[in-house]
């Protein structure tokens, strides 16, 4: 862990490297954070929660860069198919329940 | 020198050796969209095989946070740089083809076997050089930033790229040998270092593209990944005979990672068994792509590549596939759903899957394209047909009580 700031002597300090990047690159990677931590059963607040600490890098980025609407609107769209999943299990399982009474 | 033939490059090419193909093949699948960094695999590799005397420098097993990081440093720049000195402007792949040269092609007429570089020691030093890491105040070790502000800011993108041995069908490193002390196993293709036989020449160390050779100072021979073969046969204490995955693989929180055993054919390429699950990530699916393949050492290492990054960047390090990839991948069909399951249920090797079909719970749209989710239950079988697990497509979720937080 870097405890100074860079020292310019140093060989492996990296200088002047620059990678291309596209506009759309952020709202790409929260999208992916968002749907893959919506694949893994995580709910909106959980996900809003992530993209607001500032801890999480790269979510975090993505919410400072794209706005809390923006991220709200990923993060709804992410959780959708779940959610829907979920609704249609509880239904099951109260059609179920309901059947054995 | 004798002609083999590539799939991954959909060409014949140079090889030192005759093609011979073992019965299975070791392989694997890493997700690097769910890679959270977090290294329990290369210290699950280390606390494993390369904590003793002489293996400081060792991780045969590390992620690096790209793309700057790297193990050794560089590594991939500066051989994608020698290649491109070599055959300037023709490094290019033509559809599905690659044009350029291989490191077995781009060899100087007389002089090593392979095109490669030998990394100094200052390469090896700094495995996590670049790696996205938290800052504390200064000059005071092991404190950080209560609110995280003073944390060093990617203001692009990066991902983390998990690696290790790749067991790769023509390796570089068996190609290198003076000593022909490097050997792939016929039964599950593990490429291993004969320690009697070598006598530490680094020839391989400077081969491997992947630069997962490496030299031990103290016993003056060198060392790579073995896979765990231990496991991988069923050896294992805890296995009860049943084969099991790498330390590496078994031990992923992120669940990003799984390897199993795939049917070769005579021919080299991997025999059809339409229900094993690497085979359809990258067989049939074909979200799971070969790393450099343009290397032209056949690499059984795949990688389902990064949704956020730059195409041509991700070109570059996985080939043509990319496009196609990303874009089944981020719209999964319903078998995919499936599939992506399995990563991580069990450490047991997998050797067939099947879906038992659910009902449709939602239909809709998803980055434009038409998404269907069904709930489906995945099942995984082992070697001798057994079961291993079942599992729905949700991933259960769970959250340890306060009571337990840190309850290990």
């Amino acid at each position: 862990m870097p405890h100074g700031d860079p020292d310019p002597t140093d060989p492996l300090t990296l200088t002047g490297v620059e990678v291309p990047a596209e506009e759309g690159d952020v709202l790409a990677m929260a999208r992916g954070f968002a749907e893959e931590f919506a694949a893994s059963g995580w709910d909106e607040p959980r996900l809003l929660a992530m993209f607001q600490q500032p801890f999480y890098l790269g979510p975090r980025l993505a919410y400072d860069q794209l706005g809390e609407a923006r991220i709200r609107e990923i993060v709804a769209e992410a959780v959708r198919p779940w959610r829907a999943l979920r609704e249609a299990r509880a239904k099951q399982e109260s059609q179920r329940r309901n059947a054995h009474a | 020198m004798p002609k083999v033939r590539n799939w991954q490059i959909n060409r014949e090419m140079d090889y030192p050796y005759e093609a011979a193909f073992p019965e299975r093949q070791f392989a694997f699948v890493i997700n690097t969209n769910r890679c959270i960094g977090c290294q329990t695999c290369t210290m699950a590799c280390k606390s494993t095989w390369t904590f003793s005397k002489g293996q400081e420098h060792m991780w045969w097993t590390n992620v690096e946070t790209k793309p700057y990081g790297g193990y050794p440093a560089f590594w991939d720049a500066k051989l994608l740089k020698m290649l491109d000195g070599r055959n300037p402007d023709k490094q290019v792949w033509e559809a599905e083809t690659f044009r350029g040269q291989t490191i077995f092609e781009g060899a100087p007429p007389h002089g090593s076997r392979v095109m490669g570089y030998l990394p100094t020691d200052q390469d090896w030093a700094t495995p996590n050089l670049y790696e996205d890491n938290a800052v504390g105040p200064k000059g005071e070790v092991d404190k950080l930033h209560e609110t995280g502000e003073q944390l060093p800011v990617h203001k692009t993108w990066f991902f983390y790229l998990a690696r290790l041995c790749n067991h790769c069908s023509y390796p570089a490193c068996l190609a290198a040998c003076p000593r022909q002390a490097i050997y792939k196993r016929p039964e599950d293709g593990i490429v291993l270092i004969d320690q009697s036989r070598c006598r530490g020449y680094r020839k391989c160390v400077e081969a491997c593209p992947y630069k997962k050779s490496l030299y031990r100072p103290t016993t003056r021979v060198s060392e790579k990944c073995i896979a765990c073969y231990p496991r991988v046969e069923g050896k294992d204490p805890e296995a009860g005979g049943q084969r099991m995955e790498t330390r590496c693989m078994a031990a992923c929180i992120g669940q990003v990672r799984m390897q199993g055993l795939v049917k070769m054919t005579k021919e080299g390429d991997w025999a059809e068994e339409r229900q094993h699950p690497l085979y359809y990530l990258v067989k049939v699916a074909k979200v799971a792509l070969p790393l450099y393949p343009q290397f032209g050492t056949e690499p059984n290492g795949y990688y389902i590549p990064p949704r956020w990054v730059p195409r041509d960047y991700l070109f570059q390090m996985f080939g043509p596939g990319v496009e196609q990839a990303i874009d089944r991948y981020t719209v999964p069909d319903r078998e995919l759903v499936a599939v992506l399951q399995l990563f991580r249920r069990s450490n047991r090797i997998i050797y067939r899957y099947e879906i038992e079909e659910g009902p449709k719970v939602y239909e809709s749209e998803f980055h434009g394209k038409p998404f269907t989710l069904y709930d489906d239950t995945v099942i995984a079988f082992g070697e001798k047909g057994e079961e291993l697990f079942r599992t729905k497509v949700e991933e259960p979720f769970m959250t340890r009580p306060d009571k337990h937080i840190n309850w290990v």
